[in-house]
């Protein structure tokens, strides 16, 4: 069991108020870590003082804040590939919309469509666990003078590793440390050098523990 | 914000090559400098107040050889996140009181006007929640008036002290801190505002049984 623990005193008001809540445990109650009993001891303690409820509120605003954020940044790849996508489909249509014959069928290959769309992402491959060490990142190559950005982010959606190059391999640095276990994401956008964009998607793989 | 903790925890308090630890260190900061910065600005002030605060943060988790970080993983109990947002507001608040002697742990009023907002608040929403106002006397009408509110406050607390600590702390946020619902179920473990709210109505009717049980006169049915 734990205990609420004595701080140094803090003034409140004019009067001293020897004990207040562990940081420890305004952190843990407010995680629903805490077991039955603990909890009814930090619910006892912020029933009696002013001070510490006004923190764990506060903490927990604060905390709503950089979930929030986080779960933002989270989505943000998938939102910049779709609208990567979106606007790689509207400059596809509105560049075929003049050469469309009469009949309404569009001319050139199915597969150009489809890679204007999306390149093929090589490696790793979707949810492949993969080592560390020696790790490169392979994609389809879209044209001649194209530009790739390439991003890894970690499961939570923040950068880890971001170049701009324009090979269609790429080696990680050893400064970049990628966990053993965790899992992380990894894209590229393609620029095209007549304005076009394309990307390989989203993919998720995993470095072997 | 990745792995929690993150792995430059290890690096840092575990590293024996400096150049990786100050570099564990600033990738740390880094990866955190939004939480620090967001403690720093909720207690108010203007940009050099806020900066200085944060300094203030980023050297005294250093301070020590990061004693505080290896207490965190020593004994933490929750993620490193909750607990780096709890050290740095109280860190924000050290500062603000060494720098301009305030009281409190946060951009709080002083205890005075605190206490006349509390009872403000105690009065008119949640005695009104269960009293018929109209049958309260007015300090002019009833000279006993400050007997019976003191004797009204002492049956009141003695009834709030025999709930259960979650019940107590939940009309203490509700009513003495005046916290919304949707702000309370951050704090207190409810799973959805519903709950809440069924919770804190169950709550008021049961301290109007007891108050009635108790004889006191007003409480509505």
């Amino acid at each position: 069991m734990l205990v609420i623990q004595s701080t140094a005193p803090r003034r409140h008001g004019d009067s001293m108020t020897p004990e207040h809540l562990d940081g420890n445990l305004v952190a843990a109650y407010l995680e629903r870590r805490l077991g039955p009993e603990d909890r009814v001891r930090v619910e006892m303690h912020l029933g009696d003082c002013p001070e510490c409820r006004e923190e764990i509120a506060a903490v927990a605003a604060t905390l709503r804040g950089i979930l929030r954020r986080r779960r933002l940044l989270a989505a943000a790849p998938v939102v910049a590939t779709a609208a990567v996508v979106i606007l790689a489909v509207g400059i596809w249509t509105g560049r075929d919309r003049p050469t469309m014959p009469a009949d309404g069928l569009r001319n050139g290959p199915s597969a150009e469509r489809e890679g204007v769309e999306r390149v093929q992402a090589w490696y790793p491959a979707a949810e492949a666990t993969v080592p560390r060490s020696g790790l490169r990142f392979a994609w389809q190559s879209d044209s001649t003078g194209a530009l790739y950005n390439f991003t890894v982010t970690d499961s939570s959606g923040l950068p880890v590793f971001r170049a701009r190059t324009s090979d269609t391999t790429l080696a990680l640095p050893d400064s970049v440390r990628l966990v053993p276990g965790s899992s992380y994401h990894w894209w590229v956008d393609v620029l095209l050098p007549d304005g076009r964009v394309s990307t390989t998607g989203l993919r998720r793989f995993e470095i072997l523990p | 914000m990745g792995q929690d903790p993150p792995h430059e925890l290890s690096i840092l308090l575990d590293g024996s090559d400096p150049l990786a630890r100050d570099r564990a260190w600033s990738s740390l900061l880094s990866r955190y400098q939004h939480l620090l910065l967001r403690a720093a600005r909720s207690f108010g002030g203007d940009h050099d107040d806020r900066m200085d605060r944060y300094q203030h943060v980023v050297e005294s988790l250093a301070a020590d050889e990061f004693r505080r970080l290896r207490a965190y993983r020593q004994k933490g109990l929750s993620s490193f996140t909750a607990w780096l947002t709890v050290v740095a507001r109280r860190l924000c608040v050290d500062f603000d009181r060494t720098r301009f002697g305030r009281a409190g742990r946060g951009p709080v009023e002083t205890e005075e006007t605190r206490e006349v907002r509390r009872i403000r608040r105690r009065l008119v929403t949640f005695q009104s929640s269960l009293l018929d106002l109209d049958q309260v006397p007015s300090d002019q009408m009833e000279p006993d008036a400050e007997l019976r509110r003191t004797e009204r406050d002492r049956i009141l607390s003695s009834v709030l002290a025999e709930l259960e600590p979650s019940d107590r702390l939940l009309l203490r946020l509700r009513f003495d801190d005046d916290l919304p619902i949707r702000r309370i179920v951050e704090v207190m473990p409810f799973p959805t505002v519903f709950h809440a709210y069924r919770r804190l109505r169950a709550v008021l009717q049961d301290v109007r049984r007891r108050l009635e049980a108790r004889g006191f006169e007003g409480s509505q049915g």
